[in-house]
């Protein structure tokens, strides 16, 4: 039987509502702290999680049960490139904090060590090219198996694995080479 | 293929344990998350909204002239959003107003990215102690080195906080972390749960 479109609807429409508001409220800070970590500044990171999130409810009825944080990061790494050329020199610039991005930091020390910390991680990362990055930052902070990463990607597991042999190799190298560079 | 380990749990010096743990502790300020969730449902209902009147309108008239009508109207919502937008941006000096932004000029039009220019990097962390020697085996790498020593509760929160998800799912590994965390942590604010946890999941088979 042919139900009435507004009939129909409504319901519908109430539980993707509510699905989606479930997905911001347990996904935001994760796919925000992607963000971050792919290379945007955190004006830029609080903007393209709003646009992860509006690319979410325009194909909530289309993201399977279970596959909500594939779809979301999938989704995040997308809106990170984008970004990335958008800000163009600047991405590849470092760009420091404010004092209200410094996460729990209570005291000011606190608060510009946290600042500091963070700029020499993303400075760190920023020597790695996206793709490296991407596998970087999901496995080693986002804590998602290289499985996971292979079948997001769409990349065979050994190309996951390689890229991330890789990125640690640079990475490592990176901080090193800050904190020689510190102590001078 | 086995699954590596990660930086921050097995043969990562303390510095680089320590920064991505930082890094994974980052959240946005507050109010960030419900400004965009209440940008997001608003788009949300006012695609539903044009969705219901476009596929209302195409049941009830043959001619489709109803639907077409819909569809220039939200044609015309986005594009005089974006007119907005661009007018707003071009206009003030300011690098982001994002504050003012409606939710549908995510998708419409580019979205402020700009910071100050004035801002100055910092060139060095005065806090940090220097490691640059090979990977040491993980018994003599944990006694007790915090490394980030202005931001260590971030990091032993951090830390405490994948000890508790992985007490759910994986009983060896959660042992593993709460050891380390304890060698790390042995004074800290979440010693006493750590203590309490690596007790319970020692009890569990």
């Amino acid at each position: 039987m042919e139900m009435p479109a507004s009939s129909g609807t409504l319901p519908g429409d109430t539980m993707q509502r509510a699905r989606l508001s479930k997905l911001m409220n347990e996904g935001f800070d994760a796919v925000w702290r992607l963000l971050r970590r792919l290379g945007l500044p955190p004006d830029a990171a609080d903007d393209a999680a709003q646009e992860v999130f509006l690319v979410a409810a325009r194909r909530i009825d289309r993201i399977a049960e279970g596959s909500e944080r594939s779809f979301l990061y999938g989704t995040a790494l997308r809106v990170a490139q984008a970004h990335r050329r958008k800000l163009g020199r600047d991405a590849k610039r470092h760009v420091p904090l404010d004092d209200a991005h410094a996460g729990e930091s209570t005291t000011p020390e606190r608060a510009l060590g946290t600042r500091q910390e963070l700029e020499r991680l993303d400075r760190a990362l920023s020597v790695l090219d996206h793709d490296e990055r991407s596998v970087f930052v999901l496995f080693e902070i986002e804590e998602l198996s290289l499985s996971e990463i292979s079948s997001m990607l769409s990349i065979p597991r050994g190309t996951v694995a390689s890229r991330l042999r890789r990125a640690r190799t640079r990475f490592v190298r990176a901080l090193r080479t800050t904190q020689r560079g510190s102590h001078v | 293929m086995s699954e590596p380990r990660r930086l921050s749990e097995r043969f990562g010096t303390g510095v680089e344990r320590d920064l991505l743990l930082l890094g994974a502790s980052e959240r946005p300020d507050a109010g960030v998350r419900e400004r965009a969730a209440a940008r997001v449902l608003e788009a949300a209902a006012l695609g539903a909204t044009l969705g219901a009147a476009a596929s209302g309108a195409s049941g009830k008239a043959s001619t489709g002239l109803a639907a077409l009508f819909a569809k220039w109207v939200g044609a015309g919502l986005v594009i005089g959003t974006a007119a907005t937008w661009a007018g707003s941006t071009l206009l003030e000096p300011k690098p982001a107003a994002r504050e003012g932004a409606p939710a549908t000029t995510a998708s419409a039009a580019p979205v402020a990215v700009g910071r100050p220019a004035s801002a100055s990097v910092p060139t060095h962390t005065p806090e940090v102690t220097v490691e640059g020697t090979p990977t040491p085996p993980a018994a003599s790498r944990n006694q007790g080195d915090v490394r980030i020593g202005a931001t260590s509760t971030l990091v032993e929160g951090e830390s405490m906080r994948r000890v508790r998800a992985e007490a759910k799912n994986d009983r060896a590994r959660a042992l593993r972390l709460v050891d380390e965390h304890l060698l790390r942590f042995p004074t800290g604010e979440s010693a006493a749960e750590a203590r309490r946890l690596q007790a319970e999941l020692a009890r569990r088979k």
